[in-house]
């Protein structure tokens, strides 16, 4: 096989038609109502709040644990109005869904398991299907560095990877 | 503009409100409940019925006199804003999220001051050609201002040949149309553009193969190029051409480009748009393809209001291609036709603004490089903050300064600042989306810039289009650079 063959299944190629499919899985989310998002230190829930901050000009909602200084970061990077809890790390999910809910949001994040862009059809079938040669931390990882920065790309937080 | 300095709560008294509306220069106060959701707006004249009415200084003014406040939701724009201020003789409008809490206000006098992105740039001499037109009653897509503009189009560019038409796109879908570009055939197009480099080739069923960006200009790739044209000759699917932009009055590397298109034998089309008045090497921007296209769009360089021009060296095309754009008339005395054709041409009236914009062209260059010049002087400094570069052996018209931020430096995003800015009064603008991104073109082929690397989704997430008309003055753009430095320096401060 030819070196310009393989380009259509190149991690370059890969990681412009991820962001599209983030993209547009975040544009999608985000007109079947209001949304927050939890920030657990992962580059993926930086990422969700990038893609929400194209879309809404209002500021939207951030929510962590208040020790988490990658989340304020986050938060700072698109203009989040950002909401900390003290709390143990095993109730942090359950404090953040009632803080969104508190505030009439939907809590979305990074994670593979939902809800959130991470967790659609389309992406999690791109991630799924990479060549050998690629892993799906590592391209998602690529994709997110224009977005983020290396340091917040790079954070692998709570959450699982595919 | 922010709201921070102008917000009360629920218990505020008279002489709070009072204090409050002394503190800036927008006469009005917003009172908030516990929730931060807005309850009233206080105004001058509010505070004046109040005392008329004997409230005293300690008075709750949640006890004024008055009316539901006027909002906005966060979302509306500026023409929506003044809508509402004049519908109800107001001078201040109050924007709030979802929840009912404010987020930012609108006042004439901010919408009055906003530097728009690239306004319109009169000369002396559009108004007199636009005069002759009404004089010789040419009130139409013929007559003597359409026969000069085209001329003096051809003597800047170097072309033998104009059409000015509509737009920029109809000269870009008669490029296609003339090159027999029909359903199922393959064009490569720049995939970091505006939507119109691409329309054209939907319109004709034809399908678009996206061609990355290189890091350094931001245009086509040649690496992507070469990869994707090696492939496609090996398939035996090249393209029927190859649509090449000059992102923001920047060119594209013609040289390589040119050379990969004459060794697989495509037409290219150069998508000149927003390059008018830049050169290449010791030829106009425009001036290297079979085809180009000028756009005159309202915030272009130089603007008949809207308007393009489809230029050539071939008079074979150029004259077809002027048959598809007055609705391809054959020659006979009676109105014949044979084929799908348009209603394209440019006006007289629109050729006149035209052709006093082109005795100012160059002006308009040297000011708009001015601009970029000092914008880099003002904020080159700024850690993080770099600029659109320019092809080696060209010289850009730049169109539009853009700026691009880096993530690792600089700690908000592009779209916060332009946030900022447009509460500051500023226009600008995100860059071009890229096409692979955009859901009208879901699915469609993309060459990436390397085998590791795609560049127009980063140019796209880090960059931002700065105010650039030729009009600007230097006090004007000091006030711009002095914004995007505090509000850089306050993100960075956080």
């Amino acid at each position: 096989m030819s070196k310009a063959v393989d380009s259509v299944n190149s991690k370059g190629a890969i990681t412009a038609r991820l962001m599209s499919l983030l993209d547009d899985a975040t544009r999608r989310m985000m007109a079947e109502g209001p949304l927050g998002v939890a920030l657990t230190g992962s580059g993926r829930d930086a990422a969700v709040l990038g893609f929400m901050s194209l879309y809404q000009t209002a500021p939207l909602r951030s929510y962590a644990a208040s020790n988490d200084t990658f989340a304020r970061d986050a938060a700072l990077r698109f203009g989040a109005l950002h909401q900390t809890v003290n709390t143990q790390m095993t109730a942090l999910q359950t404090e953040l869904e009632a803080m969104a809910k508190r505030d009439g949001l939907q809590l979305v994040s990074g994670s593979f398991e939902g809800p959130g862009p991470f967790a659609d059809d389309q992406v999690r079938a791109l991630l799924a299907d990479l060549p050998d040669s690629l892993n799906s931390e590592e391209v998602v990882q690529s994709a997110l560095i224009a977005f983020l920065g290396q340091a917040l790309a790079r954070q692998n937080g709570s959450r699982k990877s595919t | 503009m922010l709201l921070d300095q102008y917000l009360l709560g629920p218990h505020a008294k008279l002489h709070e409100a009072i204090s409050a509306l002394e503190q800036g220069p927008v006469k009005l106060c917003v009172i908030v409940d516990e929730q931060g959701k807005v309850i009233r707006t206080v105004t001058d004249g509010d505070v004046r019925r109040a005392l008329l009415q004997g409230l005293d200084l300690d008075s709750p003014v949640t006890d004024f006199p008055g009316q539901r406040p006027i909002l906005l939701p966060d979302d509306a724009s500026d023409a929506d804003a003044l809508a509402t201020l004049d519908e109800h003789s107001i001078d201040v409008v109050v924007l709030v999220d979802e929840n009912g809490r404010p987020t930012r206000f609108i006042d004439r006098l901010s919408l009055s001051k906003m530097l728009y992105l690239s306004p319109p740039h009169m000369g002396n001499g559009e108004a007199g050609y636009v005069q002759l037109a009404f004089e010789e009653n040419y009130v139409a897509p013929a007559g003597s201002n359409l026969t000069a503009f085209e001329s003096a189009l051809c003597a800047f560019s170097g072309r033998k040949h104009a059409l000015a038409v509509s737009s920029g796109t109809a000269g870009l879908h008669l490029a296609l149309r003339v090159l027999d570009i029909t359903a199922g055939d393959r064009v490569y197009v720049s995939d970091l553009t505006f939507v119109a480099s691409v329309q054209p080739i939907l319109y004709e069923q034809a399908t678009p193969v996206l061609i990355d960006a290189e890091p350094v200009t931001w245009n086509m790739s040649p690496q992507a190029l070469g990869r994707a044209l090696a492939r496609d000759a090996a398939a035996g699917t090249l393209p029927k051409a190859i649509i090449v932009v000059h992102l923001y009055g920047q060119s594209a590397d013609m040289d390589a480009i040119m050379a990969l298109a004459n060794q697989y034998e495509v037409p290219v089309v150069e998508d000149a748009a927003e390059s008018l008045g830049a050169t290449y090497g010791n030829l106009a921007s425009g001036a290297h393809g079979l085809l180009s296209v000028y756009s005159f769009n309202g915030n272009k360089i130089i603007t008949t209001s809207g308007g393009g021009a489809l230029m050539s060296d071939r008079a074979d095309l150029m004259a077809r291609a002027q048959k598809l754009s007055t609705q391809g008339r054959d020659d006979a005395e009676h109105y014949q036709h044979t084929e799908i054709a348009y209603n394209y041409r440019m006006s007289n009236v629109l050729a006149g603004i035209g052709r006093g914009q082109l005795e100012v062209l160059n002006e308009r260059v040297a000011a708009r490089r001015a601009i970029y010049d000092r914008y880099v002087e003002g904020l080159g400094d700024i850690p993080g903050l770099g600029f659109q570069a320019e092809c080696a052996n060209s010289q850009g018209n730049r169109w539009l300064t853009v700026i691009s931020l880096d993530p690792d430096q600089v700690p908000l995003h592009v779209y916060q600042l332009m946030r900022a800015l447009r509460n500051n009064g500023v226009e600008t603008r995100p860059a071009w989306k890229p096409m692979q991104m955009q859901p009208l073109l879901a699915g469609a082929e993309f060459e990436p810039h390397s085998l590791d690397e795609s560049v127009g989704t980063s140019v796209f997430l880090r960059t931002l289009c700065l105010p650039s008309g030729s009009a600007m003055s230097v006090k004007e753009q000091d006030g711009v650079i002095a914004s995007i430095r505090s509000v850089l320096s306050e993100g960075f401060a956080s």
